[in-house]
C-alpha cells in the first residue's frame, strides 16, 4: 500500500469510522468483521445494522431498479432460486446455486419452498403444511430456522386443513413479525382458527386471540393456495373465503352464502378483522383472483378467459371506495405479482414479462419456467440476522 | 450528524435570519487552528450547522475560532460551502465539482471528515465518508488494519472461526 493511503499517523474517531462503514455493501462489512474485536462487535450491533439499513434504503430510493426473487422448476436451466434485478433497460441475475446455501439446511422433500415475503433482503420461506419457518438473509447468506411455535399441540395433529403465514417489516420499531394462522378441523367439532405472532427482536412466538374469528354465523377460511399475504397500511391481508350462516330459532344453522374476502391483521392493534372485497363473481369457472398491493393501496387483480381487471381500494378500509380501475383484454397467461411502481409481473408465452397495465408497455425478461415470484420492494442489502 | 451542534437555537425565528441574510450577507471572520483569518460571507459559512448556531446565538460578531481545523483544510471546506450556497442552480455542474473536489488522497479526506464532522456540514460529511468507503470496499482485513492503524486483537482461532462462517465474503 502506498504511503498516502495510510492514516497511520492520524487517529480517526470510531464514530466517524462507523459513518464510513454505513456506505459499504454487506460483503465488505462481513469481511471487515475480521479487522478487530471492536469492528466485529460494531458491525454486528443492532444500532449499526439499523443505521446501515436506513442508508441503503435511502440509496435505494434514488434508483428505479426492481428486484424479484423467483423460484423455478427443478429441471430448469436456472437454479431453483434466483434474484432478478431490472430497470427499464437492464436485466441482471443473481443466481443461488442449488448446492448453496439452501442445501445446508435439511429442507423437507417438498421443495420448492413458498416465499412468504421479502423485506430488506430478508426472505421468509416455508413449506406446505410444515410448521418450520425459515428466515433467510439473502445478501449475507445466513439462515434462522424457527422450529418453535405456540401451536405445537395443533400443528402435530393431522387436522390442519389450511395454514397461512404472513411476514412483515414493521418500520416503526425496526422489527420483523411473522403471523401464522391455522385452520383446524376436528371430528364432532366446528372448524376453528388459531393464530400466533413471532417477533424477531425478542425471538419469541406469542398466541393471538382469535375470538373475533369464531362465530357460528361467519366462517373464515384463509386460502393458502398461493399464500400471497399483502402488507398494506401496516396490516397483513390474506385472501379468504367467508361463509355466512343464519341461526334459526330452533338453533339450527342454515347456510346462506360464501364469498371472497380479505382477512386482515392490524399490526398496530394486533387485531383480526375482515376487509370486504369488491363484488366479484368469483365462483365463475376459470376466474382467478389475486390480492395485491397496487401503488400503496390494497387491490385485487381478477383474471378470466376474456379479460383482466384491476380493482383498487382507493381509501383504505372503506368498502365503498373499491374502484374498477383498469380493464385489459387477456394479454397474458398468468399473473405473479405487482411491483411498488404498479408494474405487473406476468407470464406471457411461457416467458416472464413486465407489463405496465396503464400504458400496456411490455418488457420481456426472457426467462422461462418460473413457478413463483415475489417482488422485493426495497433494498436487498441488510445485515439483519448477522451473527444472530 | 454525528456531533450535534453544541449551541441550541434560542427563540430566534429562522425565517427572520434567512431574510436578513438574503438582504445583505454579512461577512464573518473565521480563525483556523494555525491562526489564519478567513473572511467569508455569512451565507457561505452558515452551511456549517455549528457556525449557524453561533450566528443565531449572536456569538459571531468577533472572530470565530475554529481550533480543530487547520488553514489548508478550512480553505477546502469553505470552497465546498461557496459552491453549495444555491444547490438548485446547476445539478450537473455541482456534481462535476463534487467529483473533482473529492479526488484527494486519504490523508486529506481524513482532514475533511474531521472538519465536516466538527463544523457539522452534512453533505460534505456524506460525500467524504462515501469516498473513503469506495476506497475501502475491495480491501482485505489486513489492509484495513494498516489503513486505520488498528492492531489485530483476535486469536488465530477466533479469526479462523469468523472466516470459516463467512467464506463467501472472502472470495474474490
Amino acid at each position: 500500500m502506498s504511503k498516502k493511503e495510510s492514516m497511520s499517523s492520524k487517529y480517526l474517531p470510531h464514530e466517524l469510522v462507523l459513518e464510513i462503514l454505513t456506505w459499504l455493501m454487506v460483503k465488505s462489512l462481513v469481511r471487515f468483521r475480521l479487522v478487530s474485536k471492536l469492528w466485529n462487535s460494531s458491525i454486528t450491533s443492532r444500532g449499526f445494522i439499523n443505521a446501515h439499513l436506513n442508508k441503503s434504503n435511502q440509496l435505494c430510493k434514488n434508483n428505479d431498479k426492481s428486484h424479484f426473487l423467483l423460484l423455478t422448476e427443478p429441471d430448469n436451466t436456472l437454479p431453483n432460486l434466483c434474484m432478478i434485478t431490472c430497470n427499464n433497460s437492464e436485466v441482471s441475475r443473481l443466481e443461488f446455486p442449488n448446492s448453496f446455501p439452501l442445501a445446508r439446511l435439511e429442507f423437507p422433500n417438498s421443495f420448492p419452498p413458498i416465499i412468504v415475503g421479502v423485506y430488506n433482503g430478508i426472505a421468509c420461506l416455508r413449506f406446505t403444511l410444515e410448521p418450520t419457518i425459515y428466515l433467510w438473509n439473502i445478501s449475507i447468506q445466513e439462515f434462522k430456522v424457527l422450529t418453535t411455535t405456540c401451536l405445537s399441540s395443533y400443528l402435530k395433529q393431522t387436522e390442519i386443513s389450511e395454514m397461512a403465514v404472513g411476514f412483515s417489516y414493521f418500520s416503526k420499531n425496526n422489527d420483523y413479525k411473522i403471523v401464522r394462522i391455522v385452520y383446524l378441523r376436528s371430528r364432532n367439532m366446528e372448524p376453528w382458527i388459531e393464530a400466533e405472532i413471532y417477533t424477531l427482536s425478542t425471538d419469541t412466538w406469542r398466541r393471538l386471540p382469535t375470538e373475533s374469528l369464531r362465530s357460528r354465523k361467519i366462517h373464515y377460511v384463509v386460502i393458502s393456495r398461493r399464500d400471497t399475504c399483502q402488507l398494506v397500511n401496516e396490516a397483513l391481508h390474506w385472501m379468504s373465503l367467508v361463509s355466512v350462516y343464519s341461526i334459526r330459532s330452533n338453533g339450527i344453522r342454515a347456510y346462506i352464502r360464501t364469498c371472497l374476502s380479505s382477512l386482515c391483521f392490524d399490526l398496530n392493534e394486533e387485531r383480526f378483522r375482515e376487509i370486504v372485497l369488491p363484488d366479484i363473481d368469483f365462483l365463475e369457472v376459470g376466474h382467478i383472483e389475486f390480492l395485491v398491493e397496487y401503488k400503496g393501496s390494497l387491490a385485487v387483480v381478477t383474471m378470466s378467459d376474456a379479460k383482466i381487471c384491476l380493482w383498487v381500494m382507493k381509501v383504505y378500509g372503506v368498502v365503498e371506495s373499491w374502484t374498477k380501475q383498469i380493464v385489459l383484454p387477456k394479454i397474458f397467461d398468468w399473473f405473479f405479482s405487482c411491483s411498488n411502481t404498479g408494474v405487473f409481473i406476468v407470464e406471457q408465452d411461457h416467458r416472464l414479462t413486465l407489463l405496465d397495465p396503464e400504458t400496456r408497455r411490455e418488457n420481456n425478461l426472457g426467462i422461462q419456467g418460473v413457478t413463483w415470484i415475489v417482488h422485493v420492494t426495497n433494498s436487498m442489502e441488510s445485515l439483519v440476522l448477522i451473527g444472530k | 450528524a454525528i456531533q450535534s451542534s453544541r449551541f441550541s437555537c434560542v427563540g430566534f425565528p429562522l425565517a427572520y435570519i434567512f431574510l436578513a441574510c438574503k438582504k445583505k450577507s454579512m461577512a464573518l471572520k473565521l480563525k483556523s487552528s494555525d491562526n489564519k483569518i478567513f473572511e467569508v460571507e455569512e451565507l457561505v459559512a452558515v452551511q456549517s450547522e455549528t457556525i449557524k448556531s453561533l450566528v443565531e446565538d449572536g456569538c459571531a460578531n468577533n472572530v470565530i475560532p475554529l481550533p480543530n481545523v487547520d488553514s489548508k483544510t478550512l480553505e477546502l471546506v469553505l470552497d465546498w460551502c461557496k459552491n453549495h450556497v444555491d444547490v438548485k442552480l446547476d445539478e450537473e455542474k455541482l456534481k462535476e465539482y463534487e467529483d473533482k473536489f473529492i479526488e484527494v488522497d486519504l490523508a486529506v479526506l481524513y482532514d475533511l471528515l474531521m472538519a465536516a464532522n466538527y463544523l457539522n456540514i452534512k453533505d460534505l460529511l456524506n460525500r467524504a465518508s462515501q469516498k473513503v468507503a469506495d476506497m475501502l470496499k475491495g480491501k482485505k482485513p489486513e489492509q484495513i488494519r494498516e489503513t486505520f492503524n488498528i492492531v489485530n486483537d483476535f486469536s488465530p482461532e477466533e479469526e479462523e472461526e469468523i472466516r470459516k462462517e463467512n467464506l463467501w465474503a472472502f472470495e474474490e
